[in-house]
């Protein structure tokens, strides 16, 4: 999944809702966040996505982050996050051309 | 003397706008650009957490954003007019079902916004008062004649 744009307290709610309805619609268990359109992202963007790595854990899946910018790492490294996630540097190259 | 203040509705879309305002003025006070990613990350937890805390309690108060160059320093102060019990609530077990309504959609970690905050600013003062609370937050800056930071 690639994300793009700020996520904040105003689009939350948003990437909330398309996190639901991915993990409602597939039996996906492992799920690779394309962060590198991602110019900013604060603690209600990482709480979003705690609570997709919540629901992925419930189903024996993983949640991971990849290619962060900057920012986004500074608030992963603060938050204590970048334990919590695994964190590629880049989309790992399995997945870098998507298909579908 | 305030550099710029800035009153805005609690709604979520103005934080957005109060993140531009600070990094902006930031970079002029002459905060390094290094800095300035963790200026926009800090000023938009505070503004963040005072919409929240207005939507549950005052919808229709405004919050106040204060940003100044306070003698080689950026200081930015967001002052909110809602209880400050989220902040009490952190430490009790009780208190966690209240911060769970304030972070709304995703009460995954309640307080993280706090905690990001005090992570980043170089100074922070969170002061929480019968008519709301007060974070200062500053971080050091080197202005130069033209307002243009030195590279």
């Amino acid at each position: 999944m690639a994300v793009i744009g700020e996520i904040d307290l105003y689009t939350a709610p948003r990437l909330q809702s398309e996190f639901t309805r991915v993990l409602e619609e597939t039996a996906l268990d492992r799920v690779v966040i394309d962060m590198s359109g991602v110019e900013f992202c604060d603690s209600t963007g990482m709480n979003v996505l705690l609570s997709a790595l919540k629901r992925l854990k419930e189903r024996g899946g993983v949640l991971e982050v990849a290619a962060p910018r900057p920012a986004v790492r500074k608030i992963l490294q603060v938050t204590g996050l970048d334990s919590v996630f695994t964190v590629h540097e880049s989309v790992p190259a399995e997945l870098a051309n998507p298909t579908g | 003397m305030a550099t710029v203040e800035l009153t805005f509705s609690a709604l979520p879309a103005h934080v957005r706008t109060a993140r531009l305002v600070a990094t902006a003025i930031a970079r002029r006070t002459g905060v390094a650009e290094a800095l300035l990613d963790e200026v926009r990350l800090a000023v938009g937890e505070a503004c963040s957490r005072a919409v929240e805390a207005h939507r549950l309690h005052c919808p229709g108060e405004p919050i106040r954003i204060e940003l100044k160059d306070d003698s080689g320093r950026f200081e930015v102060t967001v002052t909110d007019a809602a209880p400050s019990d989220d902040l009490k609530a952190v430490d009790s077990s009780d208190g966690y079902r209240l911060v769970d309504a304030m972070l709304g959609i995703v009460p995954e970690m309640p307080g993280l916004g706090i905690a990001v905050i005090a992570g980043l600013a170089d100074d922070v003062e969170v002061s929480p008062g019968p008519t709301g609370v007060k974070i200062r937050m500053s971080w050091p800056a080197a202005p130069t004649p033209n307002g243009l930071a030195a590279v």
